[in-house]
């Protein structure tokens, strides 16, 4: 059975990316770059109301502009509704961009507008307009475990508040899209910028009609998708049908403002909070009503979160408006969780006068025990101290005593976790040629976080070469069963068969070349990319390979126990200073201590996590998507006016792997959304510290902030 | 969409000519029409930068510039940095540094950094994260950038070019 080598040569180091020189030249080619001779260029319309009824739709005065090949509605007349800015009525392919956008513009869609709601406040109000005709809001019942209103009663101090996140958007910087290339009748190859090639692949089985061995979709590298990119949608089927008609290739992608409108969202929440603790400082009871919205969708998250409180109870409602529906993404539901029960647990210490750091401490489990036999809340107390130390936690001073003039500087600190573990279908070929060249190959991706790179460090730790030397082939959705590239799970998923792959690869070179050598197979090994036998070098790899003749070793690798595992924790500090004259928070450092199993290349590891911090600064600080309650648009459906850090908001990040021998033995676990979960929370308490008033709306922007101020002081 | 005209300008150090509606953005020419796709399409509107590139040495956001504004001048491309296969110090620091993930923001960091480097050779700390500001990383990639920028001062020894 294979296991991870004991002491690996490669496997934990920083190891540079594969890709790194074809991104830093300008060459990698992403999907929206593939330009196929005889391309056209698609693009969508989509619906400038937000509720609507499509009365009428003529495609004849686009189909006769010049340049025009193809023209597709994508409403049905008399039909379709508009739920959401953005929807999809038609598209059309032409010869240029400026052809396609024209022509899309000449379009005439006759709509009934209808009225819409665009916000939570909207929705709820008494006698909305429906967006569902069974209403606008969907409750659940509640969830109690004990008796928190009679164990609320015996709580010595108890705090009621709400906290809110609004809807934000993932912003990935290439939008999302295809190019669609017919390369018979029956046979299409896609260049998608996707999280998944089989999910797209499936999607075109599923809407085309066409047989599974007739669909490639090819992935090489792609700009970034958060969990809002794994299928082919709407305008992807568009782009294949448009590209069929036309008989040309067709690439299709978003620009900005759609991107926003209608390539997913993260739900707001709304939570509610009633949270009593006994003067000790343990939680005796929480109650909590709770709400948010995915447009259309789901929004809920989880709550209680990280902390133990046995009696408790909630209540979760979906609200739904007139936008665009949510989507995954990175840790769905859990920044928005971890947000609103540290808000509360911070707010709750404060209250009773305790340090917030030995409050949340006295609050976790006991036993929170996650696979591996591991207790969580081991790891939290040893991840909290260091944490401590890095961020300067003896420092921490009550909130109102943190500066006399306009600038105070506030600490705060936040707890988080994740699964983050793997599939076990999954699977990896390796193909070793005799002229010694080595293939992986998966239908996976590299959604950006270095999937491609950790595949073939596997390989060249087992075969004694170097990173360079692997081919690294993911990105295809014909190649063996790969994992998507979401819920952390990449690794975790793919990691297993790739080690199992190698080594089945490595057994039956040497079963094939031993008897040539006058040794048998067990005395055979790799080191340094040479071939030794019985300890002593015998041939390069070159020369070991060239042994096979001309029939290549061609294995296919699987799950197997015990070399991937699940269940995270992790802590985030931050300090920041904040201008209560202006509002302004600026953040000054960010210490993240994050477990994640057997770390593979500590290089990517660290961009991941410097990635999910920065991300969560960023909904921390800046993100919202705002929508005009008069027209139910995006107001800000651009990357001005939705904000996001550049390189002079970033603070010092100090990311401290807890990588420890206990870890490593558990084997893979996924890193890509723990580390973005708890920054937001922790900047929240940061800001509530410094200046001494909770800021119950995220982003801590200054408008958020001044509002807190003036509430605090009665103002508002 | 207006008349077509010819517009003369130099990509690379290359000279070449485009046949177009000269109101085009150059984003648009330099992929689509002379094959230069390094340079990327983000925000269409010369917020987040994946578009830079050097006309005359300085950073424009090309999604935001007509073809016909850089008639008869000198435009360098992501493509157009390397000297054969010898990679401009900026690309080898990104390389050192690893300053990218999904790299879809990389081609406009690098030619914004060159940019900034070409104004201030020696910059300090805080100019680079200033020069570096109005390119943006969704990936949030910032820490290895501003590295990789003070690598290239380094490489460069305070003399970019």
């Amino acid at each position: 059975m294979a296991s991870w080598p004991e002491s690996p040569r490669l496997i934990g180091t920083s190891i540079p990316r594969l890709d790194g020189l074809a991104k830093a030249s300008g060459r990698a080619k992403y999907p929206s770059d593939i330009r196929p001779e005889g391309l056209l260029f698609g693009v969508l319309l989509s619906s400038p109301h937000a509720s609507a009824k499509v009365k009428a739709i003529d495609l004849e005065p686009a189909k006769t502009m010049p340049g025009v090949k193809a023209v597709l509605a994508l409403a049905t007349a008399g039909e379709s509704t508009i739920f959401y800015q953005g929807q999809e009525i038609a598209a059309v392919a032409a010869e240029t961009e400026e052809k396609a956008r024209d022509a899309a513009r000449a379009i005439r869609v006759e709509y009934e507008i209808l009225p819409h709601v665009a916000t939570e406040r909207q929705s709820a109000a008494e006698g909305a307009p429906k967006v569902f005709p069974t209403g606008n809001t969907r409750a659940a019942r509640a969830q109690t475990t004990g008796k928190p209103d009679e164990a609320m009663q015996k709580a010595d101090a108890v705090i009621e508040a709400t906290y809110e996140l609004p809807v934000i958007t993932h912003v990935c910087l290439e939008p999302h899209g295809l190019t669609a290339h017919w390369k018979g009748p029956d046979s299409i190859t896609v260049y998608a910028s996707t999280q998944s090639v089989m999910g797209v692949a499936n999607d075109m089985v599923e809407n085309l009609g066409l047989e599974s061995a007739n669909v490639t979709v090819l992935t090489d590298v792609m700009g970034g998708g958060f969990g809002s990119k794994f299928n082919a949608d709407t305008w992807g089927i568009a782009a294949a049908k448009l590209a069929k008609e036309a008989g040309r290739p067709v690439r299709m992608f978003l620009d900005r403002a759609q991107e926003h409108q209608l390539g997913g969202n993260r739900p707001s929440a709304k939570a509610k909070i009633k949270l009593g603790a006994a003067k000790d400082g343990k939680l005796v009871a929480m109650v909590a009503e709770t709400s948010g919205t995915g447009g259309r969708g789901g929004s809920n998250f989880p709550l209680p979160y990280v902390y133990k409180v046995d009696d408790r109870s909630r209540a979760h409602t979906e609200i739904f408006v007139n936008g665009g529906s949510a989507r995954a993404m990175r840790a769905p539901g859990h920044p928005q969780g971890c947000a609103v029960m540290e808000a509360a647990m911070d707010d709750l210490a404060a209250k009773l006068g305790i340090n917030p750091l030995a409050f949340r401490l006295a609050n976790l489990a006991e036993a929170d025990m996650v696979a591996g036999g591991v207790n969580r809340t081991d790891l939290y107390k040893e991840q909290v101290e260091r944490g401590a130390k890095l961020i300067g936690w003896d420092r921490w001073k009550p909130r109102g005593q943190n500066g006399d003039g306009p600038i105070k500087r506030g600490l705060g600190l936040a707890l988080h976790q994740w699964g983050g573990g793997g599939a076990q279908d999954k699977q990896v070929a390796c193909i070793i040629n005799p002229d010694g060249s080595v293939e992986l190959r998966s239908a996976t991706q590299d959604i950006g976080t270095g999937a491609r790179t950790i595949l073939a460090v596997i390989a060249a730790e087992v075969l004694g070469l170097e990173v360079g030397q692997i081919k690294s082939n993911i990105g295809n959705s014909t190649f063996p069963p790969g994992q998507s590239s979401g819920g952390s799970t990449t690794t975790p998923s793919m990691a297993p068969p790739c080690l199992d792959a190698v080594e089945k690869a490595r057994d039956e070179l040497f079963k094939r070349i031993a008897p040539g050598l006058d040794a048998k197979p067990e005395d055979l090994s790799l080191k340094g990319g040479k071939l030794l036998v019985k300890g002593e070098e015998k041939a390069t790899w070159a020369q070991a390979c060239r042994k096979l003749g001309m029939m290549p070793v061609t294995a296919t690798g699987v799950f197997g126990p015990g070399l991937a595992s699940t269940g995270v924790g992790g802590c985030q500090f931050a300090e920041v200073t904040v201008d209560v004259e202006t509002g302004v928070v600026r953040v000054k450092k960010i210490v993240a201590v994050q477990d994640s199993g057997l770390i593979l290349d500590m290089l990517t590891w660290k961009s991941q996590v410097y990635g999910g911090v920065i991300g969560g600064l960023n909904y921390g600080l800046f993100e919202e998507r705002i929508m005009d309650e008069g027209t139910g648009a995006m107001l800000n459906p651009d990357m001005e006016m939705y904000k996001l850090a550049g390189a002079t908001d970033i603070p010092e990040i100090v990311v401290d792997a807890y990588d420890t021998p206990e870890m490593r033995v558990r084997g893979v676990i996924g890193v890509g959304e723990p580390p973005t979960i708890s920054t937001a929370a922790a900047i929240g308490n940061a800001v509530a510290n410094a200046i001494g008033v909770r800021v119950p709306k995220w982003p801590m922007s200054p408008m958020n902030v001044l509002d807190a101020l003036a509430a605090a002081e009665g103002k508002a | 969409m207006g008349a077509e005209a010819a517009v003369r300008f130099t990509v690379n150090g290359e000279a070449r000519e485009v046949e177009t509606d000269p109101d085009r953005t150059l984003l648009d020419v330099l992929r689509e029409d002379l094959g230069l796709p390094g340079t990327k399409y983000g925000c269409g509107e010369g917020q987040c930068g994946a578009c830079s590139v050097l006309v005359e040495g300085r950073r424009m956001n090309a999604c935001r510039t007509a073809v016909s504004k850089v008639e008869g001048r000198s435009v360098v491309t992501i493509e157009g940095l390397a000297k054969g296969d010898e990679l401009h110090p900026v690309q080898r620091a990104f390389l050192e540094e690893n300053a990218y993930q999904c790299g879809f923001c990389t081609a406009g960091m690098i030619v914004a950094a060159v940019a900034l480097l070409e104004a201030n050779p020696a910059p300090s700390d805080d100019e680079i994260a200033a020069g570096m500001d109005r390119n943006l990383c969704r990936c949030c990639s910032y820490p290895k950038i501003v590295k990789a920028v003070r690598r290239a001062v380094e490489l460069t020894g305070g003399g970019a070019r």
